[in-house]
């Protein structure tokens, strides 16, 4: 229920101060600018009213200020203690415009993308695995050189490159009677007095020289223990280059024959040695986690910087 | 009826070559502030603390509040650099100080003050216009006196609707925005704003019609 109208005087001056002060505003139009400027016509107080409101108005506009009194510049202090925390300048690098954020983003994302592609592509790492499988041969053909197929594996060795990790440990069993024999008799002090030795000629220069130890020279001959300093001493080297022609390499040969002794059978040698390398079943976990989690940083990066960006506007 | 107060693009705007020489300069500026240079922040404040100073003291009747609003509004536009977007420096900080001068007023209902000190004091006088003679000068005086009282005494909403439609020129739409209110408010608080002060101004009205 609307209350009753109020007709009284007072509230007729209200309303009527209301219509002069929106006449003088310029903000009637129509009927009520009709009515606004009819009353200042008929109304003395009216007119008196919306006389003063023009004078007001014309004052108003003139309206002075009282001179600044303060220098507002910020000292280094104030700056101090406006500047943004850690967090707000973290959160303003991530919503500014212009910054590194959305290349950051992109590129984040390109690389989970394209990790988690490579990572689900069927044979990329297993491709890897072969590889590397098949690199590491040499370091555990002596296993399989120590067994009956390993002769033809140390002819090979010796016959093609003696300088190489496997041919000396081939050559160990490479040419088994005729290496061993003399090594059964010189060996343990023996002077080259054996008939077979005394037809050796002289070692040369050559094959006295101590080998560079290499690291197969010391990892391999594992059976038998470690690798002694009979690959330099002892007229094994001699008789070894003597008999095969080889140079240092074959005496390292020797000395894993030294170490290894034929008797043990292949089978405790396999046992001993290192189990050979398979073609190992690549673990995808890591990558495609990795992966995952540069593509979410990426978009995650990309959303807030367009979330804090639209605040910013707002 | 002629409105024969200035509009804003003859009060506020200066000619479009110096603008755009005034936002390059205020945006390259800007740019140096956020990276950290303190005194290219200080040089938009040397060029603008008259300005806000100005539009501040007209809002808020006690100086000290007025000087305490017109400092905090620099500090928060230091405080919020990042979120101006352009493309007017001025008219971003200009908001910022109008919002500074309605929040220390709002707080200020809390805590009323008298208004306007220098009022009492003689030492103060309002500009002097071309006319220099003593009498002129005296009543020009007399006139901003009684009118800043005035409008002190009316309400703060009243008044700011005022300063910022006849004095900085901007329109109903402009001032709705500021202020966050509708258009018919605006014209509301500027139509009884200017009633109220001139029933404070009846007794004087004779120094306005001079």
């Amino acid at each position: 229920m609307h209350p009753a109208p109020d007709h009284s005087p007072a509230a007729a001056a209200v309303e009527h101060a209301a219509l002069i002060a929106a006449l003088d505003a310029g903000d009637l139009a129509g009927i009520e600018r009709d009515r606004a400027t009819s009353l200042a016509g008929s109304c003395a107080g009216c007119a008196s009213l919306l006389a003063d409101l023009a004078v007001i108005r014309a004052a108003t506009a003139t309206l002075t200020a009282p001179p600044r009194r303060r220098d507002y510049r910020l000292t280094d202090a104030d700056a101090a203690r406006l500047g943004p925390s850690a967090w707000g300048r973290l959160v303003g690098w991530l919503g500014a415009p212009r910054s590194t954020v959305r290349p950051l983003a992109g590129g984040l994302a390109a690389l989970g993308i394209a990790g988690l592609l490579l990572s689900t592509t069927p044979g990329f790492f297993g491709q890897a695995a072969s590889t590397l499988s098949t690199v590491g041969a040499p370091v555990v053909a002596p296993g399989d050189a120590w067994g009956p197929g390993g002769t033809a594996a140390g002819n090979a060795g010796l016959n093609a490159a003696p300088s190489t990790a496997a041919a000396p440990a081939a050559g160990a069993t490479g040419e088994p009677g005729a290496v061993s024999a003399p090594l059964a008799t010189s060996a343990p002090g023996g002077s080259g007095t054996t008939p077979g030795l005394a037809a050796i000629p002289a070692p040369s220069p050559v094959t006295l020289e101590p080998p560079a130890p290499s690291p197969a020279a010391i990892a391999l001959p594992a059976p038998g223990g470690p690798a002694t300093s009979s690959v330099l001493t002892g007229p094994a080297p001699a008789a070894s280059a003597g008999a095969s022609g080889f140079s240092t390499g074959a005496g390292a040969a020797d000395s894993g024959v030294k170490a290894a002794p034929p008797e043990v059978s292949s089978a405790q040698r396999a046992a001993a040695l290192p189990p050979a390398a398979e073609p190992a079943t690549p673990d995808r976990t890591l990558p495609l986690v990795f992966s995952l989690a540069l593509l979410v940083a990426g978009v995650g990066l990309f959303v807030t910087n367009r979330v804090l960006r639209d605040r910013a506007r707002v | 009826m002629d409105d024969p107060r200035p509009r804003s693009s003859e009060v506020v705007t200066p000619a479009a070559g110096t603008d755009d020489a005034t936002a390059r300069r205020d945006h390259l500026l800007v740019e140096r502030a956020l990276d950290g240079d303190l005194g290219a922040f200080n040089q938009l404040v040397e060029a603008y603390q008259d300005l806000c100073h100005a539009l501040v003291a007209r809002m808020v009747p006690d100086p000290d509040q007025a000087s305490d609003a017109v400092q905090e509004a620099f500090f928060s536009a230091y405080r919020n650099l990042r979120s101006y977007h352009g493309p007017s420096f001025r008219g971003w900080l200009t908001r910022i100080a109008i919002n500074a001068a309605m929040d220390l007023q709002r707080a200020r209902k809390r805590r009323p003050v008298s208004p306007y000190p220098e009022l009492d004091d003689e030492s103060w006088q309002p500009p002097a216009g071309s006319e220099s003679d003593p009498e002129t000068i005296a009543t020009t005086g007399e006139r901003q006196r009684a009118l800043v009282a005035a409008m002190g005494a009316i309400a703060p909403d009243q008044r700011t609707a005022i300063v910022l439609y006849d004095v900085e020129g901007y329109d109903y739409a402009e001032i709705a925005g500021m202020t966050g209110v509708s258009l018919g408010t605006v014209k509301s608080r500027i139509h009884r704003g200017r009633l109220a002060l001139r029933g404070l101004l009846a007794e004087r009205m004779e120094l306005f019609r001079s």
